[in-house]
C-alpha cells in the first residue's frame, strides 16, 4: 500500500488523461488501484515498479475506455469548461500556467490511447527506454511514435491557441 | 511551449481530490470477492433465465400430442442451452489478467476480447436465432391447427422477432463493436506499416459448412419427397371422374370416391386413384372405405329398431343395464340413459383417459370383451360433466351405448349391425375394421400423414384402425354404393317408406336433441340453402381415411365423398367435390 500511497499523484494524472468526468474518474482511480493491488504479489523486483505500476495504470484505463464507450457513456470530454473546471492547479502557478494546462489536457484528450500513454510518460520525464518496456515496443520505435505523436500535440495546441 | 515547459506544468501539477479517496486493504479485497462472485453470479442468473425459458417448452414436449412439434421444441431446447453454454464460455474463456502487461499485448488481449464480441454479435443469426426459428416454425407447423390463422400467422410473427432481434444486434455490431475492433486494430498497427486485412478465412468456412447444411436438408427433403411419390394423374372420360381426379391430384389424395343420390336414387358412384400411394392399384366403385364415426349413427339406428322391438328403451339407463355393475360404477353415470348416451350428453369423456386407451390398444380377446372393459374402466370414474347438462362429442359414450345394445339384444353389436341393417339393406360390402386384407392390396389402405407432407400408407394389421373397444363408436367400412343405401334409407324412411324402422323412429334419429346445438342421435342437424333447410351431416375419420355424408331430407338427395386419407388432410378437398356435386345435381 506504500507502493500505492507514494505514487498517488501519477496515477491520478494517468486517470485525468483517459477519464473525463468526475465520476468516471474516480471508477478508473478505483479500478487502477484494485489492478495493482492484485498484481503486487507477482511483482519480484522494485527497481521494476515505476514501469509496472505505469502499465497497469495506462492498462486499466485504456479498457475502461472502451468499456464505458461499449456502455455508451462519453469517452470524451464534452466541453472545456468542464475540463478546465476538473482540474486543480497548484497554487505555485498564474492564471496563464492554468489556462495553458487546460489547453495541454485539452489536446492530449485529442490523441489515440497509445499517443496519451506516450505523451504522459514523456511528461512524467521516463527515456526512451522505460517507456519502449512500458508500451512493449523497441525504443527506435518509441523514438520515431513519440515524435510524431509530440507533433500532433503541438499542432492542435497551437490551433486551440489561434482560436 | 517548449518540452521543458510542458514538464514541469505537468509535474508540477497536485490533485486535491486525490485525498477523498482514500482506499483501503479490505476494501479491496472485497472487490476481489465481488468480482468472483459476480463472475458466478452472472452465469448462474443467465443459466437460471434460460432454464425457465426452456421449462413451458419442456412441458409443452410431454404435452403435445403431435411428433414432429415435439422435434420443434427440442431443437428450441437444444438452442438455448447452446446460446447458454456459449455465454458462459465466453465470460469465462478470456479471464481478465492482471493488467501488468505490456501495453501493446494489452491491446492485444483487449482487442481479442471486443473481437469475440464483435463475432458473437455478427454471427447471432446462426448460433442463436436459426435454432429458435427453425424450432419455432418446426413446431408450429407440426401441429394439426389452421393453416391460415395460425400456421401462417405464428411463422410471420416468429421471422419478424428474429429479423428485428438480427437488425438491432447488426445495428449493434455496426456502431459499437467493428468500430471498436477496427480502433484498436489501428492502434495495434500504429507502430508498423499497416498490413492487408486477414483474409477471412473461417468467415468462408463457416458460410461452406452452413451452405453445406442447407444443401443436405434440401437434398433430404428433395429425396423424401422423391421416394414419397405421388400417384400420377389419371385421365377420365366422365366428367365426374375427372373432377373428382382434378381434386385428388391437387389435394394428393391417394384415392377419391363419391356418390350421389338424387330423388333417392343412387345417380353417382365414382372413385379415382389408387388404393395405396406409390402403388399401382386403382380404386374402384366398389372398394371400400373406412367409415370412420359416420358408424355411430348405423348404432343409433340400430338403437332405434331395438327400442321399437321392445327390447330396450330411450330411458333405460345406465345403471339398468348392468346392475352387476353398479357397485364399481362412479353413481353420477347410473341414470344416464340411452338417449344421452346417443345425443352425446351423457357426460362421458370426449377423450378416453390416457392409461385406458393404452389397454384398449393392447387388449386381447373378443372385440365384445374388449368393449366391455373398455367401458368399465370409463363408468369407473367420474364424468367430465354432469350427466345431461352438456354435449361432449365422444366415443366413449357411443361404445357404452353399443355395449348396452348388445346387453338387451343379446347379440354383438357386430351382428346387430350386419343382421338389422347390412343384410336387409343388402350392403354386401359392408364390414369392420381396416378395409383391406392383411399383406394385400385388395382394398384401399389407409394414409398416414408423413413428416415432409407425405403420405404413408398403413398396412392393413394392427393399428390400421381404432382399438377394437370403440367400434360402436366408429369401426364399419362400405363402399359408397352401399353407403349411399344407408342414405337413401334414412332419407325414405322419414317419409315412412322403410320397413324397417317406422317414421316417428327415424324422426327422433334426425331431430336434434333439446338443448344440444345441433346434434341429434348419430346425426348433425344443419340449416343448408341447398338442402331447402334442413340437411343431416356426419362425417367419420379413423385418422387414416375421411367420409362425410350430406343429406337434404326435404329433397331426398345426398352426397357422399371418401377418401383414404384421415380429416385434417381430407377435410379440404372433400369439402369442395361435396359443394361441386351439390351445385351440379340438386343445389339450385
Amino acid at each position: 500500500m506504500d507502493m500505492i500511497n507514494g505514487n498517488r499523484p501519477r496515477i491520478l494524472k494517468v486517470c485525468r488523461v483517459y477519464a473525463w468526468n468526475a465520476a468516471d474518474r474516480d471508477d478508473l482511480y478505483q479500478e487502477i488501484l484494485f489492478q495493482i493491488w492484485r498484481g503486487l504479489p507477482g511483482l519480484k523486483q522494485d527497481t521494476y515498479a515505476n514501469t509496472w505500476l505505469y502499465r497497469i495504470a495506462i492498462n486499466t484505463s485504456i479498457s475502461f475506455v472502451r468499456r464505458r464507450a461499449a456502455r455508451g457513456g462519453p469517452a470524451v470530454p464534452l466541453d472545456h469548461e468542464q475540463l478546465t473546471h476538473h482540474i486543480e492547479s497548484s497554487q505555485t502557478h498564474d492564471d496563464g500556467a492554468e489556462e495553458q494546462l487546460a489547453r495541454l489536457y485539452d489536446a492530449i484528450a485529442q490523441l489515440n490511447e497509445v499517443e496519451k500513454a506516450l505523451v504522459t510518460l514523456f511528461l512524467e520525464d521516463f527515456s526512451y527506454e522505460e517507456m519502449a518496456e512500458v508500451l512493449g515496443l523497441s525504443a527506435s520505435n518509441v523514438g520515431v511514435m513519440l515524435h510524431r505523436a509530440k507533433k500532433k500535440l503541438l499542432t492542435l495546441m497551437q490551433e486551440a491557441a489561434h482560436e | 511551449m517548449n518540452d521543458e515547459e510542458q514538464k514541469n506544468l505537468w509535474q508540477g501539477l497536485k490533485c486535491l481530490w486525490q485525498e477523498q479517496k482514500p482506499s483501503s486493504d479490505p476494501a479491496l479485497r472485497k472487490k476481489m470477492a465481488k468480482m468472483h462472485e459476480g463472475l458466478n453470479k452472472t452465469d448462474f442468473w443467465g443459466s437460471a433465465l434460460y432454464a425457465v425459458v426452456t421449462v413451458p417448452f419442456i412441458i409443452y414436449i410431454f404435452t403435445t400430442p403431435y411428433f414432429v412439434t415435439r422435434i420443434g421444441y427440442l431443437i428450441i431446447i437444444g438452442g438455448m442451452l447452446f446460446a447458454s453454454w456459449k455465454s458462459i464460455r465466453r465470460r469465462r474463456s478470456i479471464p481478465q489478467p492482471i493488467a501488468d502487461a505490456p501495453v501493446m499485448e494489452w491491446l492485444k488481449y483487449d482487442l481479442a476480447k471486443v473481437r469475440q464480441h464483435a463475432e458473437d454479435s455478427r454471427t447471432l443469426l446462426w448460433w442463436y436465432l436459426l435454432p429458435f426459428l427453425i424450432g419455432m416454425n418446426v413446431s408450429t407447423w407440426g401441429m394439426k391447427v389452421d393453416l391460415l390463422t395460425v400456421k401462417i400467422p405464428m411463422t410471420v410473427l416468429v421471422v419478424l422477432i428474429a429479423g428485428v432481434t438480427y437488425w438491432l444486434n447488426q445495428r449493434v455490431w455496426r456502431n459499437q463493436w467493428l468500430p471498436m475492433q477496427q480502433e484498436l486494430e489501428a492502434l495495434l498497427n500504429s507502430d508498423q506499416p499497416v498490413l492487408p486485412p486477414e483474409p477471412p478465412k473461417k468467415n468462408i468456412m463457416t458460410r461452406t459448412i452452413l451452405i453445406g447444411i442447407v444443401l443436405i436438408l434440401l437434398g433430404a427433403i428433395v429425396f423424401v419427397r422423391g421416394r414419397d411419390a405421388k400417384t400420377a394423374a389419371i385421365a377420365y372420360s366422365d366428367p365426374v371422374s375427372q373432377m373428382l381426379e382434378n381434386i385428388r391430384v391437387k389435394h394428393n389424395f391417394p384415392a377419391l370416391a363419391a356418390a350421389v343420390i338424387v330423388d333417392g336414387k343412387i345417380v353417382v358412384t365414382n372413385a379415382v386413384g389408387f388404393r395405396k400411394n406409390g402403388g399401382t392399384e386403382k380404386v374402384t366403385v366398389d372398394d371400400k372405405f373406412h367409415l370412420g364415426s359416420v358408424t355411430k349413427s348405423m348404432t343409433a339406428t340400430v338403437a332405434a329398431m331395438l327400442v321399437e322391438q321392445g327390447k330396450i328403451s330411450w330411458t333405460t339407463t345406465i345403471g339398468e343395464a348392468f346392475p352387476e355393475l353398479k357397485s364399481e360404477m362412479h353413481p353420477d353415470y347410473l341414470g344416464v340413459t340411452l338417449e344421452q348416451l346417443l345425443s352425446q350428453r351423457s357426460g362421458a369423456p370426449g377423450d378416453a383417459p390416457a392409461d385406458l386407451w393404452l389397454q384398449a390398444w393392447a387388449a386381447k380377446g373378443t372385440a365384445a370383451e374388449q368393449r366391455l372393459a373398455f367401458i368399465k374402466g370409463i363408468l369407473a370414474r367420474k364424468p367430465e360433466a354432469k350427466p345431461g347438462t352438456k354435449y361432449i362429442y365422444s366415443n366413449q359414450g357411443y361404445t357404452i351405448a353399443g355395449v348396452m345394445l348388445e346387453k338387451a339384444a343379446g347379440k354383438t353389436w357386430e351382428d346387430l349391425l350386419r343382421s338389422m341393417l347390412f343384410e336387409p339393406l343388402g350392403m354386401t360390402t359392408a364390414g369392420f375394421g381396416a378395409p383391406a386384407s392383411v399383406d394385400k392390396v385388395d382394398q384401399p389402405w389407409g394414409h398416414k400423414k408423413k413428416m415432409l407432407s407425405g403420405r404413408e400408407p398403413v398396412p392393413p394389421g394392427p393399428g390400421a384402425d381404432n382399438p377394437l373397444a370403440i367400434s360402436p363408436a366408429g369401426a364399419v367400412h362400405c363402399s359408397l354404393g352401399d353407403l349411399a343405401k344407408y342414405a337413401a334409407f334414412h332419407m325414405a324412411g322419414e317419409r315412412g317408406k322403410s320397413q324397417l324402422l317406422k317414421a316417428e323412429s327415424f324422426k327422433k334419429l334426425h331431430t336434434a336433441v333439446a338443448d344440444n346445438d345441433d346434434y341429434a342421435l348419430g346425426w348433425m342437424v344443419l340449416k343448408r340453402a341447398w338442402a331447402n333447410g334442413r340437411a343431416l351431416m356426419h362425417n367419420g375419420s379413423n385418422t387414416m381415411f375421411y367420409v362425410v355424408v350430406w343429406m337434404a331430407p326435404e329433397k331426398n338427395c345426398a352426397v357422399i365423398v371418401a377418401s383414404n386419407v384421415g380429416v385434417d388432410e381430407a377435410f379440404k378437398g372433400c369439402d369442395e367435390v361435396a359443394g361441386k356435386l351439390i351445385d351440379q345435381y340438386f343445389g339450385k
